[in-house]
C-alpha cells in the first residue's frame, strides 16, 4: 500500500508539472490535440499508479514525451500557418453574411438544431439576425448578429484580417473582396515596407485599414 | 522559446537514457547468458555448479535494481522463480533437469532483451 501511495504522490507531482509545463489553457480552450494529450497524460500516469509490477519509468517516460512533443508540436504550429491547420483545424464559417452555407455545414456534421441552439444561448431568436457564424478551432460557434445596433457589429461593419503574422490571408481577400495589389498599395501607403514586418492588418466593410506592425514585446 | 529548449533537452535526454539503458540491458543479458552457458557445461560436476550459480545469482542481485527500475517487474518474478528451482535441483542432485532449468533460464534473460529491442516486431 505504501508503495503505491509513494507512486501515487511521485506521479501526482509529474502530471501537474507536466500540464503546467504546457501552459495555462483551460479545458474548454484546449485545441483537439490539447485534448487528447491531456487524455493520455492521465491515462498513462495512471497505469504505474495502479500496477506496481510496471516501473515507474514507463509512465514517466510516457509523459515526457507527450510533454515535450506538445510544446515542439505547438511551436512550430505558431510558426507556420499550414501546419496550425493541419494540426488544430481552421475556423470554418457556417453563416456568411446572412447566408447559411450548408455545404459547411455537412462537412461539420452540423445540424440546424444544433445551429438554433448556439443561437438561443446567444440570446437571438432567428437565423436572420445573425451575419456571421463561425465554428472556432475548439469547437465553439462564434456569432455576429445582423443589427448594428445590437452587440458586437460597430458602425464601421466587419473586419476581416488580411495579413496574419507576415501572411497575405488568401481567405481574407475573399470575404473582403480585396487583392494582394490592394495590400501592397495600403502598406506603401502607411509607409510599411515588407508583408512580413505586419502582424495583422484588416479591413472592415467601410474599406477601413488597420495595421499591427510586428515588435518584439 | 525558453520552454520548447527545455523540451528538446529533455526529449534528448529522454532518447540518450532508452538507449543507454536498452545497452546496459544488453551487456549484463550477455554476461548472465554467458554465465548461464558456463554453468550448462559443468552441470554434472554439481559442486561446480553450485558455486557459478551462486555467482550468477549474485549478478543478478547487483543488477536487481537496475532490473526494475527499467524492466516489466513480471519478467524479473520468472527469472527469480527459475532461479529457485535450479538451486532447489542442485540440492536433490538432479543433473538433468538442473540442465533444463539453466535452459529456460537462459531462455528467459533472452526474452527480456528481445522484448526492450527497438524493432517494428516490438513496436506494433
Amino acid at each position: 500500500m505504501g508503495i503505491v501511495l509513494i507512486r501515487t504522490l511521485i506521479l501526482y507531482v509529474i502530471v501537474i508539472f507536466g500540464m503546467r509545463f504546457m501552459g495555462k489553457r483551460q479545458i474548454g480552450e484546449l485545441s483537439p490535440a490539447e485534448l487528447v494529450i491531456a487524455i493520455m497524460i492521465s491515462e498513462v500516469g495512471a497505469v504505474p499508479m495502479q500496477s506496481i509490477d510496471i516501473p515507474l519509468l514507463y509512465g514517466v517516460i510516457s509523459i515526457i514525451v507527450l510533454v515535450t512533443a506538445e510544446i515542439i508540436v505547438s511551436s512550430i504550429s505558431l510558426k507556420s500557418g499550414s501546419f496550425r491547420g493541419f494540426m488544430n483545424g481552421r475556423p470554418v464559417a457556417v453563416i456568411e453574411r446572412g447566408k447559411i452555407l450548408q455545404s459547411q455545414m455537412r462537412k461539420l456534421r452540423m445540424s440546424i438544431d444544433d445551429l438554433y441552439e448556439e443561437i438561443r444561448q446567444k440570446d437571438l431568436s432567428h437565423l436572420c439576425d445573425v451575419y456571421f457564424a463561425i465554428v472556432e478551432t475548439n469547437g465553439k460557434l462564434s456569432l455576429m448578429p445582423n443589427d448594428p445596433n445590437n452587440l458586437s457589429p460597430s458602425s464601421n461593419g466587419y473586419e476581416y484580417p488580411i495579413v496574419k503574422d507576415g501572411r497575405i490571408s488568401e481567405k481574407g481577400l475573399q470575404i473582403s473582396k480585396k487583392n494582394i495589389e490592394f495590400v501592397k498599395q495600403k502598406l506603401a501607403e502607411n509607409k510599411v515596407s515588407s508583408v512580413r514586418d505586419v502582424f495583422l492588418m484588416s479591413i472592415d466593410d467601410k474599406d477601413n485599414i488597420y495595421i499591427i506592425l510586428k515588435s518584439d514585446d | 522559446m525558453k520552454r520548447v529548449i527545455i523540451s528538446l533537452v529533455l526529449l534528448g535526454l529522454t532518447v540518450i537514457f532508452s538507449v543507454s539503458t536498452y545497452s546496459r540491458l544488453n551487456s549484463v543479458s550477455e554476461k548472465l547468458t554467458s554465465q548461464l552457458d558456463d554453468i550448462k557445461k559443468s552441470a554434472d560436476d554439481i559442486s561446480l555448479s553450485a558455486q557459478k550459480l551462486q555467482a550468477f545469482s549474485d549478478e543478478i542481485e547487483k543488477n536487481k535494481s537496475f532490473f526494475y527500475t527499467a524492466m516489466h517487474h513480471e519478467n524479473m518474478d520468472d527469472i527469480k522463480d527459475s532461479l529457485a528451482r535450479a538451486r532447489a535441483r542442485l540440492e536433490y542432485n538432479d543433473s538433468e533437469d538442473f540442465a533444463v532449468e539453466i535452459s529456460s533460464l537462459k531462455n528467459y534473460i533472452e526474452h527480456m532483451t528481445e522484448l526492450e529491442k527497438t524493432d517494428l516486431t516490438n513496436i506494433f
